[in-house]
């Protein structure tokens, strides 16, 4: 029974709408685990506004970690934090076995999700989901020296050097590339 | 036991490594060498060559942050998990020869697998006591180095426990043998948020067996104080290591902690060597 004390300690802390549901009505919550009495009644006595703010603590710890990797993603796209937000307070991470730091391990978690959403916005410039991936892929590849490759329809090695000076590119020119990262950095191919 | 202080030292981030490597063997730069190094695995994870280097030049410790001692049993996924993160710290400490293995008290992942990727407060009951001391044993059997614990900073207590942390603290560190890390700097923030005076909520924790202690600096956000590790270490914070090292006599090591903001490394430096200062004075 301890084992879904635990479990349900930590849905709570990671699942939105379960908090939202506990909020509303606990005795339902709790009545659809395994818990005994002493059990039901701890986890009925946590401060709500105390597990929201560990809640928020926990996604924001994450996105410490993340947006060190996507610094380029971010001059595009400022408000990539409120996605990746929306995102995260939704879908707890799985415990998986794995040699990358939190940073680029939490990245690369998020990245297909994340990419589709972005690739839907019209209103961002049509580079930035690719943007994305090229920093993701990189900062894993570096970390962990396995090797990772991205197509795309635009010259990403040529958008992420000039988002290293002032400006941002508005309309790049397609040009369908094949980018191959390592430990050692990115190369990259037309195609 | 009966260790002799190795002084004060700082927690090995990526940024510092070439730095530390260089500031070894360089008079010049005394000031960038601290006494320590505390190494968290995951940074080196496939760096055991910059961790051989590193462990060749530093006494080490070794501070793990994701082997969730307080999670009770799991699915057998997440024990293979555990398992492999294990065989990945050892391999580590194989290379790098700490003298010491520390990790937090508390939950990390739930029992079926969800990661919380930070710290958890564990519920403080005679039956967490009995699974929390088997972790330990288990540890100790397969790294074969010392074993301390830390508090945390508790975002919440779980309520209807058999046991006060200090407690169980003390409990464990009974049944098992094992240390205590404590974080003075997590202690000042949970007794400013518990609205207690943090020099007598010390009291009860089994303070000889404190082996090292974490330093960090915090804030308060919204009337709530945050152990942010993001800025220097408070005055009040080294109040405490003092109160605390004239009752830790087998402490090893003090470790400053500095996750965001980092400043240059001789200023990280100078702050362990203040602390070094307190527990000698």
């Amino acid at each position: 029974m301890l084992d879904a004390f635990q479990d349900l300690l930590a849905e709570l802390a990671t699942r939105r709408a379960l908090r939202a549901e506990f909020r509303r009505d606990p005795a339902s919550v709790l009545s659809s685990r395994d818990l005994d009495a002493r059990e039901r009644t701890a986890l009925a006595a946590l401060p709500a506004a105390a597990l929201e703010r560990y809640a928020a603590s926990l996604v924001a710890k994450r996105w410490t970690d993340v947006r060190r990797i996507v610094p380029s993603t971010l001059r595009v796209y400022p408000r990539f934090r409120e996605r990746y937000r929306a995102w995260a307070l939704e879908h707890p991470a799985p415990l998986t076995d794995s040699v990358l730091p939190p940073g680029p391990k939490e990245a690369l978690r998020a990245l297909d999700p994340l990419r589709s959403e972005i690739l839907r916005d019209p209103s961002l410039a049509p580079y930035t989901a690719d943007l994305l991936a090229y920093e993701v892929l990189a900062a894993c590849a570096r970390s962990d020296g396995v090797l990772r490759t991205m197509s795309s329809l635009y010259p990403m090695h040529e958008i992420v050097r000039e988002l290293r000076g002032p400006c941002i590119p508005i309309d790049p020119e397609p040009k369908k590339t094949l980018i191959r990262f390592s430990r050692t950095g990115a190369r990259w191919k037309a195609v | 036991m009966n260790r002799a202080f190795l002084g004060a030292g700082i927690s090995c981030r990526p940024r510092y490594t070439a730095a530390l490597i260089r500031a070894a063997d360089d008079p010049l730069r005394e000031s960038e060498r601290p006494s320590v190094l505390e190494i968290i695995p995951d940074h080196f994870a496939t760096r055991l060559d910059t961790l051989s280097q590193l462990s060749a030049h530093y006494p080490t410790v070794f501070h793990d942050v994701g082997l969730s001692i307080g999670t009770l049993s799991g699915t057998e996924e997440t024990r293979k998990v555990n398992r492999a993160r294990m065989d990945r710290v050892k391999k580590l400490m194989d290379c790098a020869r700490p003298l010491l293995f520390t990790e937090h008290l508390a939950m990390t992942h739930s029992p079926s697998g969800i990661d919380l990727g930070h710290l958890a407060p564990i519920w403080y009951t005679n039956r967490m006591l009995e699974r929390t001391s088997d972790h330990v044993r288990a540890w100790q059997d397969a790294f074969g180095v010392p074993i301390a614990l830390e508090n945390i900073a508790a975002p919440f207590t779980l309520p209807e426990a058999d046991l006060t942390e200090p407690e169980f603290f003390t409990q464990l560190v009974e049944r098992t043998g094992c240390g205590l890390l404590l974080d003075v700097s997590n202690q000042l923030v949970n007794a400013r948020n518990q609205g207690v005076d943090p020099a007598e909520s010390l009291n009860g924790y089994p303070l000889s067996a404190v082996w090292g202690v974490h330093l960090a600096g915090g804030y308060k956000n919204r009337g709530v104080w945050v152990d942010s590790h993001d800025r220097e270490v408070e005055e009040a914070s080294f109040a405490l290591l003092l109160q605390v090292s004239k009752r830790a006599r087998d402490l090893l090591t003090v470790i400053i902690e500095r996750d965001e903001q980092l400043p240059e490394l001789h200023q990280l430096v100078a702050e362990a060597r203040k602390a070094e200062q307190v527990v000698r004075s």
